[in-house]
Formats: structure tokens, sequence, C-alpha cells
């Protein structure tokens, strides 16, 4: 199913967040969504979750109005995406006992998915017992065991140090290819989004307006210092306003 | 590609613990009965039998006192008495957590009525009571319970406020209605709290009772016990009354609360 976001605008009394976003994602579409930061990535993000209507515009989901949160539109935080009172067994099987399968199924099922993700062996730890990157990985579950279509990703590896962050990456990449699931993931950095996502939307600062929609159409899984990459790297970086190495004058 | 993050890390500080007193904890406790204990045969030493007996004495009436059947009767008249108040409490308390959980306008109203009705000390409604309901039982019960409600409902109301937004969100979003988000959200997000004034009410509870059983007169129960023995000058049995209700307040709390702490909120101690 495919999301449309028709003149999409959000304002908090007199501060304007989103002016007039137009963005597009089809079915199974990886769209990653860049700016600056305090731009309204997340505002964005909360409103296609349905956790806040826009002030002006509408979002389309299936052509239908999104008009509340809903497991096919799920919303995974940057952190502490868990509840602390629940194991991660417990975590990942809430949303499918929510669907009322039954509880053991639903445990069952739970087992099977952080397997899938790598936790197994971990599905009696607390949240606060386990890493941030494994924390993740649990939320990352969580929502997939909902049979989520559309993931909605708030800058989910944020937090993580760089050598987490990649092997969270490659794994988000496989799950997407194994499972087909569309995906609109904020984060503020531009090699995650490349090496992601089908098209990168690079936002302006506040109000955020659209102001590139570009097609990453390389070939996955994508290296990371490939010219095409690092061309669009470049690409994206001069959008948002960064001076890369290349075009830094030198000092003499 | 390498997941370089599922390692298990160690926490030394999160090892799971197995027992119920750590022993720095029963080290602490020790070290201050003892000082308590070298206090009181300090000022017995300075002063004369009939004002403050010596320790050693009281602790040996011990013996006799455990095999009067009055003794007996006064505790446990004193412990059912404060059972059933805390059981009420409870019910109460945990009620109006409840429903301030699934109907949010109530909740202001309901920290209100306690904020009000807690301004008053519950043993002062004593009198009242007892015009109302005679010398039973039944107006140190209500004392009692009121003494244990009071911090009970107020920590759970005020928890209810402070649960997290992104909390709720989550559960919405995993397709949680009104009703899941009270048992699933709400609840357990209060639990904490809830238990933390609990233990609260428990100690006012105590209080509130061997207050009000020393003013009720009729020398029933702990209370009643240490105002009649102060009546007929003897000390001894005032410091033993004394002493066995410190001792009760460790055991109820390290039988009861404690246990009941760890199991409901077993993830705070993993």
């Amino acid at each position: 199913m495919s999301l449309e976001l028709r003149a999409v605008g959000m304002r908090f009394g007199d501060l304007e967040v989103l002016e007039g976003l137009e963005v597009r994602c089809e079915s199974g579409e990886f769209v990653a969504v860049v700016g600056p930061s305090g731009c309204g990535k997340s505002t964005l993000l909360r409103i296609v979750a349905g956790l806040e209507p826009p002030s002006s515009g509408e979002v389309l989901y299936g052509g239908a109005a999104v008009r509340g949160p809903g497991a096919e539109r799920a919303l995974v935080q940057q952190e502490r995406a868990l509840y602390p009172w629940l194991t991660l067994e417990a975590s990942v099987a809430m949303g499918l006992e929510l669907a009322r399968r039954p509880r053991r199924e639903a445990r069952q099922m739970a087992r099977a998915w952080l397997a899938r993700v790598g936790l197994e062996g971990f599905e009696g730890y607390y949240p606060h017992q386990v890493s941030g990157g494994m924390a993740q990985r649990a939320a990352l579950a969580q929502v997939l065991a909902v049979e989520t279509r559309l993931l909605l990703l708030d800058e989910p590896f944020g937090s993580l140090d760089a050598l987490t962050r990649l092997g969270l990456q490659a794994m988000l990449q496989r799950l997407w290819a194994e499972l087909g699931f569309g995906a609109v993931m904020v984060t503020h950095d531009v090699e995650e989004a490349l090496y992601l996502a089908d098209r990168v939307v690079v936002l302006s600062p506040r109000p955020a307006r659209v102001l590139a929609n570009l097609r990453v159409g390389l070939p996955r899984p994508r290296g990371r210092d490939a010219p095409g990459f690092v061309s669009l790297r470049r690409e994206v970086l001069a959008l948002l306003g960064v001076q890369t190495e290349a075009e830094t004058p030198r000092r003499r | 590609m390498a997941q370089p993050d599922t390692r298990p890390i160690a926490h030394p500080s999160k090892a799971p613990r197995t027992s119920r007193f750590s022993s720095d904890r029963l080290g602490s406790y020790a070290l201050a009965f003892a000082t308590l204990l070298l206090l009181w045969q300090f000022a017995a030493w300075s002063l004369p039998d009939f004002l403050l007996p010596d320790p050693l004495k009281v602790l040996a009436q011990f013996p006799d006192a455990v095999v009067s059947g009055s003794f007996w009767a006064g505790l446990l008249t004193s412990l059912g008495r404060l059972l059933t108040a805390l059981a009420a409490a409870a019910a109460l308390g945990l009620g109006m957590i409840f429903l301030g959980a699934a109907f949010p306008a109530l909740r202001g109203y309901f920290r209100a009525l306690m904020a009000l009705l807690q301004a008053v000390p519950p043993v002062a409604w004593f009198p009242l009571l007892l015009l109302w309901f005679g010398f039973g039982p039944l107006p140190i019960v209500i004392v009692v319970t009121l003494a244990a409600l009071f911090p009970l409902a107020i920590a759970g109301l005020s928890a209810l406020e402070g649960v997290e937004r992104r909390w709720l969100e989550l559960a919405r979003v995993l397709g949680a209605g009104r009703r899941q988000e009270v048992l699933r959200v709400y609840l357990p997000a209060a639990l904490p709290a809830v238990l933390a004034g609990l233990e609260i009410g428990f100690g006012n509870a105590w209080r509130a009772l061997i207050a009000v059983e020393m003013l009720a007169g009729a020398a029933r129960g702990l209370g009643g016990g240490i105002q009649l023995a102060g009546q007929l000058g003897d000390m001894v049995t005032v410091l033993l009354g004394i002493c066995v209700i410190g001792l009760l307040t460790v055991l109820l709390d390290g039988l009861l609360l404690e246990p009941l702490k760890r199991r409901l909120l077993a993830w705070r101690y993993r």
C-alpha cells in the first residue's frame, strides 16, 4: 500500500514546522528523510504514524486518510522504545497479544522473531540488562511481529556506536528484502540514508519543505566507497549546506 | 555482515541477587540495633528502676510474656486490626487508582479528595467514629484504614500522571485500545509508586493503630496493653510492648512487604 502526503503542514502555535510537504512512498519502498536537526522530521513521522493530526493537508495510506495510530504503520523511536517492565519476549509478544493471539502462540512467535533479529537466548532479559543495540533489535522485532506494512523509523540507530550501527543497518536491509515492508526512516546520517534507501528526501531548515527527492539507483548491497555512493553523498551534503573535503579550500 | 553487539554484556552491578537481605543491609540493621540497646543501657544505669528498667530485666520478662495468654491475645487483636485495615486501604486505594487510570478526569478529583482528607491526622476522627460506632473494633479499623490509604492513593494517582507519553503511544501503535492502555501501560507504570505508597501506608497504619488503641481506653491490643501498664507504673511491660512493636514492624516488612515488592517489581531487581 502506498503512502501519500498531500500538502502536509504543521504548526505549533506561532511555530511553523512543516510547510506544504508532498511526499509519495510506494508499497514496499524504502524512503529516507534527511534534514537539519530541529527541522520537523520527527513530527513528520508522528503525523504519518497517526499520533498527531497535521494542521493542514492530509496523509493517505492505501488511499484512505490516516485517522489514528495502528499496527500497519508502526513507529520505532530512537531509544527507550521498550517497556522497562517487560522482558524482551513479553515486549515482542505484546503486539501479538493485543491482536488477540492466544498467549502461548504469541510467546512462541515472539521467540521466533527474537531469533530472527539475532537475540536468541535473550528472551528473558529486561531492556536495561541488554545493550542499546540489542534493545533496538528487540524494538524492531516488536513491530515486525505485528506484520507492520510501513515501518516508521525515527533515527532508530542514532544513539548507537558506529560499529553497532553498521550491523543493525545490514540487518534492517536483510529484513526489508525478506519481508517486503515499506519504510520511512528519519535520520541525520547521510551515509545510512544512502546505504538503505531507494529514495532520499532532503528537507530544508524549519519550516521544512522538500528540497530534493533523489533516487538512489545503486545496486544492493551498496559499498560506501563506490564512486556513485560518494557522489550522491556529496550531493546530499551540499543540499544540507555542508561542504565536503573535496570542496574545502586547501590551507597553504 | 558481522553483528558485533549480540555478545552478552557483563553487568557486575546488575548481577541477580538471590538473598532477601544483602549482608550489608543486615549489618547496618545490627549496628543500629546495638546502638539503641547501648543507649538504653546507659540511660538505665543513671535512672532508677521505676523510671527506666534496664534491657536485661525487660528481656527476662519476654519468656513469661510469650507463655501468657493475654500477651498473645493483645498481639493477635492488634495484628488482626492492622491487617483488616491494610486490606481495606489496599482495596479502596487500588480501586481509586484503577478508576483514575481508566478515567483521567477522575484522577485530579481523587487526588484533591485524598489531599484534603490527608490534612487531618486520622486519629483526630476517632472521637466522632467512637460516637457513631461505639466501642467495637470498627472505629479503630477505620482510623487505621485512613492512615494507610492516603499515601497509597496519592502515590498511585500521582504516578498515573507521570506516565510517559511515549509509553502510551507505543501501546497505541501496537494496537491497544483504551482498556488495554489501562491494563498494559498505566497500571504497570504506576506499580512501583503504588508499592512505595503501600510501604509508607503500612508505617502510618502501625503508628495510627497503637495511638488509637491507647486512646480507646479499653485495654485491648498492644497499644491498650502499653497504656494500661503505664497507668499502673509498670515500665517493664511498657518497654516490652515497645520492643514487640519494633520487632513486629521489622518482621512484617521483611516477610511481607519486601518479598511482595521483589515479586511484583522483578524487573527492577535484575
